[in-house]
Order: C-alpha cells, then sequence, then structure tokens
C-alpha cells in the first residue's frame, strides 16, 4: 500500500465565525473537518432548507471543490520566503476575537453575514463575483500550505503510471501549470539554500517514478524532479534540511528517507529524518531532521 | 508551438515575476506578463481568453503579496464589465468642423475660438482662454504643465455658477440662426495663464448652423468644407505576422519608453516559434528600439541603417522649429478594424504637433489602470508623414472616454518640418491602417 500524501503532515486549524460563534476548522490526515458541527448531515439539511449559510460548512464546501484546483497552486506561497497575506474584502472567516456583550453579537451578526456573501459567491464591494478560493487562502499560512499539499497530491496521482485515461488526459493538459507550480518552488527553495536570490535554475520535469537529479550547471542549477516533489517533499518541509536540498522523500520506520544534495552539490546521500514532531499549527510540516548525515 | 507550450511560457514568466517582485507590476501594458501574454495572444499561439485567465491569477498572485488585492479585483470587475458590455455600432456620425480663429474680448479676460465642430449629438467648441489678470507678456504662450489643472465637464449646473481659472467662465450659452439655444460646459486644462480646452453643447445647435453666437457675439460659419483633405483605409502590406507585431508593438512601446519590454515580446514570439531566432528582423527591431529609447541597443548615432519609417524620425528628432498654427479638417475614415476615427484638426508648436481626433468606439487612455493587462488590446500606432519625407510617431496625450466614444489629443514627436505642405496622419493596426491626409495651412491658434 503507498504511503499517504499527507502522511508527515501535521493537523493545522483556524478558526472561523460561524453562525454567531467561533468555531475551528481542523485539517488533519489529509482532510478538512469542522469540529463545532458534529452532525453534519442534518445541519446541511437545515441549512438547506432554512437558506442559512454557515461558514464552516461553506468552507467544507469550499475546500472540496477547490481539492484539484490548480489556481490555488498559483496563488499561494512558494515556501517561507513567500508570505501570502489575502483579506477578504469584507470582515472574512477568521481574526475576531474577545469581545463580549450587545456591540460583540451586532458585530458577530455583520461578520456572520459577510461571511455568508463570501461563501455564497455574493458580489464584493468590488463589484467582482466572489472567489472562495480566496477564503480559503484566507484561513492564513498553515491551512494555505495543506491546500496547496492537498492540490498537488491530487494531480500526482493523476501523473502517475496506470492513472485513468481522463486523469492521465487531464494530466497532460495541465502540464504547463504544474510545471510552473513546480518551477516556483523549486527555484523559491534553492535561491533560499544557497543564499543567491538571482541564482539560475534549469529545470526538467521528469516522470514521477524517474530519478531526481540535480547538478551545476555553469553559475546555475541543472535540476530534474517529478510534480510529486512538491507534495512529497516540499510540502512536508523537507525541500532543504540539514543544510541540504531534498530530492526525494521515501518512508523509512516511523520517519523519512531523504535523497538530498550537499552545499557541494556532489551525488545524492541519503538521510534520516525522525518521527515527527507533535502538531503544530503554525508549521507546514511536522518533520525534523533526527539523524545528522553520516558524510 | 503548440498552445500548452505558450501556456508554459506565459505561466513561467508569471512564475518569475513573483519570485522576483520588484521587477513586476502583473497588471502594467509593460510588464513581462502582460508583454508576452500579449504576443502570445497577438500571433495566435494562445487564445485570449487563455492568457487572460493566466495573467489574472498572476496578477491576483501578485496583488496578495503586494497588499493590492481590493485594487486588483476593482480594476479586473471594472475590466469585466467594460468586456460584457454589448459592442457599440463601430460609426461616428457625419461632422463639421469650421475654422475659427475669433478672440473675443470680456471683463473677465480673453476666449479664443480656434474651431467649432457641429454634428448632431453635439456641439463643440474649441477654445483657448486668459483671465484678465494674465500679465501680456504671459499670453499666447503654453501653460507649463508642472502648473496645469484640470477641470471636466460634469453636466449642466446654471451659467456661472462655476469657474475654471480665475475668473474663467466654466459654462456659455450659445444659439445659432436656426433658433436654437444651448449650454456649454467647459473641460480642458490649464494654469493661472491660460486655459485650453472645449467647451461641448448638448443639445447641438444645428449642424449646417450659417453662424453662432457666443458672449454677444456673432462668428460666421462658412459653408465650404476644407480644401483637399481626405481620409482613406488601406491594408498593409503583406508581411509575417510577427514581424507586424514587432513593429506595431515598437510604435506602440514608445509611449511606455520601455526597451525591457520589446525584448521580452521578442522572447515570447521566438518562444512561440512564431519567430526564428536568428530572423534578421529582430536585429532591425532592436536597432530601433536603442534609437527610441536611448541607452539601449544600437547607438543613435547609427540612424542611417535603421529602416524607414523610423529613420527619417529618429534622425529629427529633439528639433524644435516647427511652424506654429492650427489646420482644421473636419474628416471622418471608413472603419478601420471596427474603429472609426474623425480627424478634427491639427496644432504645431515649435516642439510638437499634435491632432485633435474622435474615434467610436472609444478607446481607453494607455495610462489608465483599468485599459491595463488586457492581453486583446488592439495595437494602434500613431504614425504621420509629410510631403517632405519625414515620419512623426504619436501617442495619446489628453484624453476623455468611455466605451462608445473617446478623443482629445495625440501628440506626435518630432516637430513638424515647417517646409511641409501636406500631411498625412495615418493612424495604424496589425493589418491596416487609415491615411488622412490634410493640407497644412494655418490659423491662430489662441
Amino acid at each position: 500500500m503507498s504511503t499517504p500524501w499527507w502522511r508527515g503532515v501535521p493537523p493545522a486549524v483556524a478558526r472561523v465565525s460561524c453562525d454567531g460563534r467561533e468555531h475551528q476548522l481542523r485539517w488533519a490526515a489529509g482532510e478538512l473537518q469542522a469540529p463545532g458541527h458534529p452532525d453534519l448531515g442534518s445541519e446541511r439539511i437545515l441549512s438547506a432548507l432554512a437558506g442559512q449559510r454557515f461558514a464552516c460548512l461553506d468552507a467544507l464546501d469550499a475546500w472540496s471543490a477547490h481539492a484539484d484546483d490548480l489556481r490555488a497552486l498559483v496563488l499561494a506561497s512558494r515556501g517561507p520566503a513567500d508570505p501570502v497575506t489575502v483579506r477578504p474584502d469584507e470582515p472574512g472567516p477568521t481574526g475576531w476575537t474577545g469581545r463580549t456583550g450587545r456591540a460583540a453579537l451586532a458585530t458577530m451578526q455583520r461578520r456572520r453575514a459577510a461571511v455568508s456573501a463570501v461563501m455564497g459567491g455574493g458580489a464584493g464591494a468590488s463589484g467582482e463575483p466572489r472567489d472562495d478560493l480566496a477564503t480559503l487562502l484566507s484561513l492564513g499560512g498553515p491551512m494555505q500550505a495543506r491546500l496547496t499539499a492537498t492540490v498537488a497530491a491530487s494531480w500526482r496521482e493523476r501523473l502517475r503510471n496506470g492513472a485513468a485515461p481522463a486523469d492521465a488526459a487531464a494530466a497532460e493538459a495541465a502540464r504547463p501549470a504544474l510545471y510552473a507550480a513546480l518551477y516556483g518552488r523549486v527555484v523559491a527553495t534553492l535561491r533560499a539554500w544557497t543564499g543567491r536570490p538571482d541564482l539560475r535554475v534549469a529545470l526538467t520535469m521528469i516522470g514521477e517514478s524517474a530519478q531526481p537529479a540535480l547538478v551545476r550547471d555553469g553559475d546555475g542549477i541543472a535540476v530534474e524532479l517529478p510534480f510529486g516533489w512538491v507534495s512529497d517533499v516540499w510540502a512536508r518541509g523537507l525541500g532543504t534540511c540539514w543544510d541540504r536540498f531534498g530530492l526525494a522523500a521515501a518512508p523509512a520506520g516511523d520517519g523519512w528517507a531523504l535523497s538530498a544534495v550537499g552545499p557541494d552539490l556532489g551525488p545524492p546521500a541519503p538521510i534520516r529524518i525522525s518521527a515527527p514532531r507533535p502538531p503544530n499549527s503554525h508549521s507546514p510540516a511536522g518533520l525534523r531532521p533526527g539523524i545528522p548525515p553520516s558524510s | 508551438m503548440a498552445q500548452s507550450d505558450a501556456e508554459l511560457y506565459l505561466r513561467l514568466t508569471g512564475e518569475r515575476a513573483l519570485l522576483d517582485p520588484a521587477a513586476e507590476d502583473g497588471q502594467r501594458d509593460d510588464s513581462p506578463l502582460s508583454t508576452a501574454a500579449h504576443a502570445l495572444v497577438a500571433v495566435g499561439a494562445l487564445t485570449a481568453g487563455a492568457a487572460q485567465a493566466i495573467v489574472d491569477d498572476y496578477g491576483l498572485a501578485l496583488a496578495y503579496r503586494g497588499g493590492e488585492h481590493a485594487h486588483f479585483r476593482h480594476v479586473r470587475a471594472r475590466r469585466a464589465a467594460h468586456r460584457a458590455a454589448p459592442a457599440p455600432a463601430p460609426a461616428l456620425g457625419p461632422l463639421r468642423a469650421v475654422p475659427c480663429h475669433r478672440l473675443i474680448e470680456q471683463p473677465w479676460g480673453q476666449l479664443f475660438l480656434s474651431y467649432v465642430v457641429l454634428s448632431d449629438e453635439v456641439t463643440v467648441l474649441h477654445v483657448t482662454m486668459r483671465p484678465a489678470s494674465a500679465p501680456p507678456g504671459q499670453r499666447g504662450v503654453r501653460a507649463h504643465r508642472s502648473r496645469v489643472s484640470r477641470v471636466g465637464g460634469q453636466g449642466p449646473r446654471g451659467a456661472g455658477s462655476r469657474v475654471v481659472g480665475p475668473g474663467l467662465p466654466r459654462q456659455l450659452t450659445v444659439s445659432d440662426d436656426q433658433g436654437t439655444t444651448s449650454t456649454a460646459s467647459f473641460s480642458g486644462s490649464g494654469s493661472d495663464d491660460e486655459w485650453r480646452g472645449r467647451f461641448e453643447a448638448r443639445p447641438p445647435l444645428a449642424p449646417d448652423a450659417a453662424w453662432i453666437e457666443m458672449l454677444g457675439e456673432r462668428i460666421g460659419l462658412p459653408s465650404a468644407p476644407s480644401a483637399g483633405v481626405q481620409a482613406r483605409v488601406e491594408p498593409l502590406p503583406d508581411a509575417g505576422l510577427a514581424h507586424r507585431y514587432l513593429w506595431a508593438r515598437l510604435a506602440s512601446l514608445a509611449e511606455f519608453h520601455s526597451p525591457d519590454a520589446m525584448e521580452t515580446s521578442i522572447g515570447a514570439l521566438v518562444a512561440a516559434g512564431a519567430l526564428a531566432a536568428d530572423d534578421p528582423a529582430i536585429g532591425q527591431v532592436r536597432a530601433v528600439a536603442g534609437g527610441l529609447f536611448q541607452g539601449s541597443g544600437a547607438a543613435s548615432g547609427a540612424n542611417a541603417a535603421l529602416p524607414e519609417p523610423w529613420r527619417s524620425m529618429l534622425a529629427r528628432r529633439g528639433r524644435a522649429s516647427g511652424p506654429q498654427g492650427l489646420a482644421v479638417a473636419g474628416v471622418t475614415t471608413p472603419p478601420l478594424d471596427g474603429v472609426t476615427l474623425a480627424l478634427l484638426a491639427v496644432r504645431s508648436t515649435d516642439e510638437w504637433f499634435c491632432a485633435d481626433v474622435e474615434t467610436v468606439p472609444g478607446l481607453p487612455h494607455w495610462h489608465w489602470p483599468h485599459a491595463s493587462g488586457v492581453v486583446d488590446r488592439p495595437l494602434l500606432a500613431w504614425w504621420a508623414a509629410d510631403d517632405r519625407g519625414h515620419h512623426y510617431l504619436g501617442r495619446q496625450g489628453e484624453w476623455h472616454a468611455d466605451e462608445d466614444r473617446s478623443g482629445g489629443q495625440v501628440e506626435f514627436w518630432p516637430a513638424l518640418d515647417p517646409a511641409a505642405r501636406m500631411l498625412d496622419i495615418m493612424p495604424t493596426t496589425m493589418t491596416a491602417r487609415a491615411v488622412i491626409r490634410v493640407p497644412l495651412e494655418w490659423g491662430e491658434d489662441g
């Protein structure tokens, strides 16, 4: 059985204003959950019958709708040096805490209406239809990283040998977007690793089962990686580890075996990564290097 | 080149913009992203819909990073609304332009009526006004741009209710020999010393009026049309699509003073396979760009090797010996790639000359934010040539526009050859050009 794509990506939490209360959205094991709504099925029926919108349910729907949306890979962060702060036009599903009394109730009601408008696709102040992908991105960096990982993993599956013909065709049509998504994240990682913001990078996107490689290319770097590098390595926070650039990651016991290249750009060497640290909602990945490289 | 390759090129341009955000404003027309998209769409390497979606996505990604999300969405919404509006009929009604050259003295100062344009829709009085307080030595001197203010026509507010300069009227009452009386509102720009602009009267005076009255004076309108004024539309000589695009783009980029954008266009066309990397046209374009955007490419002294019309234009750059005056034309072209243009008049000064034009449908000003980032925006280069073999290049100056109609001044450089007796104004698209021939019979211009 193949390793779940979400293994090694710790849970994350975002707060939303939902029906006048502060709720949590929790991402874990590849799924977004709304623990404030224990009986989702019934609440969905009530919501539909009463025409009432719940920000949490709308967020779940939006997440599902955008789980393979390549636009997420365009809009979201390329790495730690590229923070993306998205603020909805109106007060959004995050950010309010600590008020009481009548004023707080009024605020919550206003925000509830605003969140409903955001999630419901109504027109905003700009006159443009709402983009609920923007609302998902506004849930914060950790959720952004997990949305990126979700989308990348979805497309990685379509690129694998043996994918259904329709999936393979879709992946082929999406190849420019996939290559660009890989390129941006690889270049950002390499530039941060080398400390050279103008580093020239020649990227070849190889098949998912092909052997990745990284070599010096004049004053730049030539690197061959599969698109799956985004979900397997980058999304787990293993793009760089112990001053090495991570080419590939494979499960090893309760941790990971990372194939990585050192600063001398020599042949890749293995690094053993220990088990995930306790959940940390502020980090896109819970892995940490556990065993220093022996070389 | 497959469309997917063009898409990849454009997406990588977007990724590079994100990786180096200081070098990119994804919604500017000369940004690498917009420039590459425009080139790829123009040569058919990418559909406008696909390219626009990519440009918009990366534009939004850049806006998130720059904290300009709300502004981006506003610009994009305006653009979408503009696209969704039904296309107006490409027609410009008949108009009659009549030179007046009439100075009217008033207690508040002077009004010089250069010419009048009459049509079924609006009557426009092109004027220069100077307040009585302006020192005599200042009169006749064009306002310094650093001191220029503007006012736009906002509809009737009651005669004399507002002024534009020190004591200058914002509205006038005008009438004609057929019993029509209307109120004309001013829009234009100026300084403490002088305001130039137009009074627009709606409802209009009679298009065939024999005279008009304003400020207590009667002004005759001779019925004879301007002699020798002609307009036609002709196809451009056959040339490859990529070549036509490069030259048209170069002419339009003169607005931006952006040699990098030309290199981006070349790169996109080569990547798309629309242009061979060793195509001789690339070298010619670079040489012209070097002359056009001084400090890049070929030395400006190498003009002799440049192709026309660029050679003669660049050779005369910086000259300031143009004739001074106004030549009224009042001619409408046949449709040019869906746009009908009217040339109202040509004004010339020592350093430059300009054409007063109207267009249907409206053309946005190149500098307006909602007009930028449009991947299939038609290229329209404003060329001119005189009967002495000299060429000139223009760009939009003061401009007013909505979706249906636009107009304003197209400013040309270098200065007109004072010996020229005939001028062809040539708005040029990638496939055709209008040729509007104007005899240069100068009258006083304020």
